[in-house]
């Protein structure tokens, strides 16, 4: 890594965050959005002002801890967020259009048909009452207007596409007659069924073994090539992240962090977030190394520190960062950082 | 196991339900005093003759074993005695007073699912609204007024003084028409009781269902439902309400407990000749033939209304082995 | 090594604290939970003051005053023999509250006892013990209850008696579901290394944290058991008269409906109150130990 050669960057930014980001025609353009819960407690900003973009057919890897509002961002993408949650600022703007704009109703259509997603818990995220054929095909039903004879017909088909040996006789389990992995290939399915633009994964292989995961990822990695769908990946691993992402935006404590290529960052990253979390990873080709845990822990989300959200635990952290906002700036082409050092 | 198998291995363990009830009824009604004899004889001709001859014929006199023993006999082969008051076959009487209480029972779910359904979808996904709020209490005051008051309530207001007012009475003040003879007057004669015992058991409902429903709306699945792009309603009531039911027709098997015991008190009320009125003068008139008789009926139903929710449960959900 | 002594909590200590404990239930339990232990306070007041409480006595005749419809003097009118119908219901609480409390308190020393030391030896008896029970328990209360209190004949005391055996084996099982989880928490290992015999740790360790479901409960049957004593009563089989009993007034109401209507209706408001009152209370403490739904 680098060392500092360059002072501090403590002057405002010349333009928003989504502004310095932004490129030509994003399928996806997410703007300062802010989601915050309305507890008893206290208002929790689990989405504290997070802007990110997707092109057609690309994959971003949307990576962060346990409580990051990885999850939250991409609940809020799809207009899942419900009470006591709220999306209390920003834009999410979808082919130009912002959804905060849209009624309910609109909404709805959107989910399913341009927009899908796929959760962490396929056990738990499969209806057990119904056989897997009727939920694959429902969103066919539901949007395109099909009858329950064809949208089976088409369940078969989309369960072939994802991998599901012997799908005709399969149609008509249910889903605790599934394995794991096949479970989430079916869900993959569901998503799939009227061709969306985007697919939101939202820790797809999480609760899968590793060697599933695996094949999971190759299939989402082979979606997206063969039917050019763009694809927001959340997930905790970076080693997912590394597998199949064009891009990546690092979350921490509700903010994004650093962002941009995927090989860029993973090669020389900016942010002393993303620099610890690359510095835990063992090397399997040496025997002897020190791993370098990150210190101390996230803030709490309702009760956000002044200033950059990372300062406390940072090892480069100066009195500027309690004063200032650090929002990502370039760094390099394709590659922002939201430090105050343009290289730690 | 398969289905029948299971329904088969259910029904044999029926009997020694069965035999454990009826010998328990026995007992107590021979070992309680206040003497058969009094039942079958009318007080004036109850000379010692006439005694020592009522006590040969029906057998009286013999150790209890052996009349248990003779009763278990007959019963098994379809004979239940006859009634010492009445004279009849039990048989008889006690089925065609089950089959009064069965057309009230009906009835009466039906109005209570009319109620208690949409009362519990709506408290449910209003939860913590005023909605909610009154649905409760309403479901509370529901099970807390006695059956027997609310049905004289009910025949005070739209039968007497209704009459008062408005020189007709909505709904007769009690009584029973066989469906076969007259349709309208039986719908007539059988709404007022039914909505009484249908208060008691929309209110348990009500809360069954809304507490399954609130559980199950939070559930992963119906996220994923949304996520989906499925209409709301459809989300609650196929989605949500297909696994919220499955809770709710298990508790209903046991509520059928409770019908009966707002049957016993609704039939006095409304002098429908049901089976709970039926053990009610049976009991008071020492009659025991009939007593046997209406209790082990009772508790067959019962076991096979118990074993036909078990089923519904199997069917309705599918990750259930038996 | 020194040996200390711990001082153990003197009785005072002992009983402050679970006053102290209680009041924290009541603060914690919602308004209508709230209100409803007021309302059963005052009916327990009602019913020990009963003689205070009520303007007339309730077997005191008075021709004059036959079938008079509610007015100050009568709130609740008065029936045939001119009693006080207002009075009869005050001193019927008595014999609510005492057949609800006291059936349910049978139940409670009958059942858990039972399931509690079922639960805790195993073997074959508590199986057959608790085969029986739930025999019972399959059977509706009410039809049970009928049957053996037609046979045994209708009294204050047969009442408590039938309805606390009907509820026994409730209990009987709730005990033993509860001892049968505790029973092989860790915690009874240890108190089991101390020394302590077997019917010790039942009932010093296993005993007060199985109790939570079973106050619950009791609360929810003596609603029940108070619905019940008024339906036998109602139906002749119940608590005699001269003794005024709500169910028994209400009986006696039916042959003046439609034109004095109010000694029919006035003691079943009576009944609904108390019973709701025992009922969210029951609600309130079942929320308490067992909250179903996180709040928003």
């Amino acid at each position: 890594m680098a060392h500092t050669t360059h002072g501090p960057r403590t002057e405002q930014p010349a333009a928003e965050e989504w502004e310095l980001i932004a490129r030509e025609d994003p399928l996806l353009s997410v703007r300062d959005l802010r989601t915050h819960f309305h507890t008893d407690d206290g208002e929790l900003r689990a989405v504290d002002g997070v802007s990110f973009e997707i092109r057609p057919g690309e994959v971003l890897g949307l990576v962060g801890e346990s409580g990051s509002g990885k999850s939250v961002t991409s609940l809020s993408l799809m207009g899942l967020i419900r009470p006591p949650g709220e999306i209390v600022g920003g834009e999410v703007r979808f082919d130009g259009e912002d959804l905060r704009g849209f009624s309910p109703e609109r909404l709805r259509q959107l989910r399913g048909e341009e927009t899908s997603m796929v959760f962490q818990e396929p056990m738990s995220a499969l209806n057990p009452v119904f056989d897997i054929g009727w939920q694959v095909g429902e969103p066919l039903r539901v949007h395109r207007d099909l009858k329950h004879g064809a949208s089976r017909d088409r369940a078969v088909e989309l369960m072939r596409r994802v991998g599901i040996p012997s799908p005709e006789s399969r149609v008509d389990d249910y889903p605790f007659q599934f394995s794991g992995g096949m479970q989430q290939r079916a869900m993959i399915a569901m998503a799939l069924a009227c061709e969306p633009r985007l697919l939101i994964a939202d820790e797809p292989t999480t609760a899968l073994d590793v060697t599933i995961e695996a094949a999971i990822l190759d299939l989402i990695r082979e979606l997206n090539e063969t039917m050019g769908m763009a694809t927001l990946l959340v997930t905790h691993d970076l080693g997912v992240v590394a597998e199949i992402c064009d891009r990546v935006a690092v979350m921490y404590a509700g903010r994004i962090v650093e962002y941009g290529d995927v090989k860029t960052i993973f090669d020389d990253p900016r942010h002393p977030y993303t620099q610890g979390l690359l510095g835990c990873i063992p090397d399997p080709r040496t025997a002897q190394q020190s791993l370098d845990p990150v210190r101390g822990e996230p803030p709490d989300p309702r009760e956000y520190p002044d200033g950059c959200h990372y300062a406390d635990r940072c090892a480069a952290s100066i009195r500027e960062c309690h004063q200032t906002d650090p929002r990502l700036r370039r760094v390099a082409p394709d590659h922002f950082s939201a430090c105050v050092w343009e290289d730690p | 196991m398969t289905r029948s198998n299971y329904l088969l291995k259910r029904l044999l363990l029926m009997i020694p339900v069965l035999l454990v009830i009826s010998m328990g009824i026995f007992l107590l009604l021979k070992l309680s005093p206040g003497s058969t004899v009094s039942a079958l004889l009318p007080p004036g001709q109850q000379s010692p003759t006439q005694i020592e001859r009522v006590t040969e014929q029906y057998g009286l006199d013999e150790p209890i074993y052996v009349q248990y023993g003779k009763w278990l006999l007959r019963a098994v082969q379809g004979d239940l005695g006859r009634s010492y008051a009445m004279g009849e076959p039990v048989v008889s009487v006690v089925l065609r007073s089950a089959w009064a209480t069965a057309q009230l029972g009906f009835v009466s779910l039906v109005v209570s699912l009319l109620v208690a359904v949409p009362l519990g979808l709506l408290s449910a996904t209003h939860r913590g609204t005023w909605v909610d709020q009154f649905g409760r209490l309403a479901a509370f005051g529901g099970i807390s007024m006695p059956a027997f008051w609310v049905g004289i309530v009910i025949i005070l207001v739209f039968s007497l003084f209704w009459n008062q007012w408005f020189g007709q009475s909505l709904v007769p003040p009690g009584g029973y028409v066989p469906i076969t003879e007259d349709a309208v007057a039986w719908a007539h004669h059988v709404i007022a009781p039914a909505v009484t015992l249908g208060i008691g058991f929309a209110a348990i409902l009500t809360r069954q269902i809304r507490s399954s429903m609130v559980t199950v709306l939070e559930e992963d699945y119906v996220r994923t439902a949304r996520a989906k792009g499925v209409r709301k309603r459809i989300v609650i009531l196929v989605h949500a309400f297909r696994n919220g039911l499955i809770p709710v027709v298990t508790v209903l098997g046991f509520q059928v407990g409770f019908l009966m015991n707002g049957a016993v008190v609704v039939e006095q009320v409304f002098e429908w000749p049901g089976i709970g009125r039926l053990l009610f003068q049976a009991v008071t008139t020492k009659d025991v033939p009939l007593v046997q008789g209406a209790v082990l009926f009772i508790a067959v139903i019962f076991v096979l209304l118990n074993l036909a929710v078990d089923m519904l449960y199997t069917y309705l959900d599918p990750r259930v082995e038996y | 090594m020194s040996s200390e002594t711990v001082p153990t909590p003197t009785s005072t200590e002992r009983v402050i604290d679970a006053a102290r404990h209680l009041w924290g239930i009541y603060g914690r339990l919602e308004r209508t939970a709230r209100i409803s232990i007021w309302i059963i306070l005052i009916l327990t007041l009602t019913a020990i003051l009963a003689p205070l409480v009520a303007p007339y006595n309730p077997t005191q005749e008075n021709y004059d005053r036959s079938l008079a419809s509610p007015s100050i003097d009568h709130p609740a009118g008065t029936d045939l023999t001119g009693r006080d119908v207002f009075s009869r219901m005050v001193f019927g609480t008595r014999v609510s509250l005492a057949v609800g409390v006291g059936a349910v308190l049978l139940g409670v020393l009958i059942g858990v006892p039972i399931g509690s030391l079922g639960g805790f030896y195993g073997g074959w008896i508590d199986e057959v013990a608790m085969r029986t029970m739930d025999v019972i328990i399959s059977f509706p209360a009410l039809v049970l209850a009928l049957a053996i209190i037609g046979v045994l004949g209708g009294s204050l005391w047969n009442l408590i008696l039938v309805i606390g055996i009907v509820f026994a084996p409730q209990y009987a099982r709730l005990i033993h579901g509860e001892v049968l989880s505790i029973k092989e928490t860790e915690y009874v290992e240890a108190a089991k290394g101390t020394g302590l015999g077997n019917v010790g740790v039942l009932r010093r360790h296993v005993l007060p944290n199985a109790m939570t479901p079973v106050i619950v409960q009791a609360t929810f049957h003596v609603a029940l058991a108070i619905i019940i004593e008024a339906s036998l009563s109602f139906l002749g089989l119940g608590v005699q008269p001269p003794r005024p009993t709500w169910g028994v007034m209400i009986a006696d109401g039916r042959r003046y409906l439609p034109g004095e209507w109010w000694i029919s209706v006035s003691p079943g408001v009576a009944i609904v109150i108390t019973v709701l009152a025992f009922n969210l209370v029951g609600d309130g403490l079942r929320e308490e130990y067992n909250p179903q739904l996180v709040d928003q």
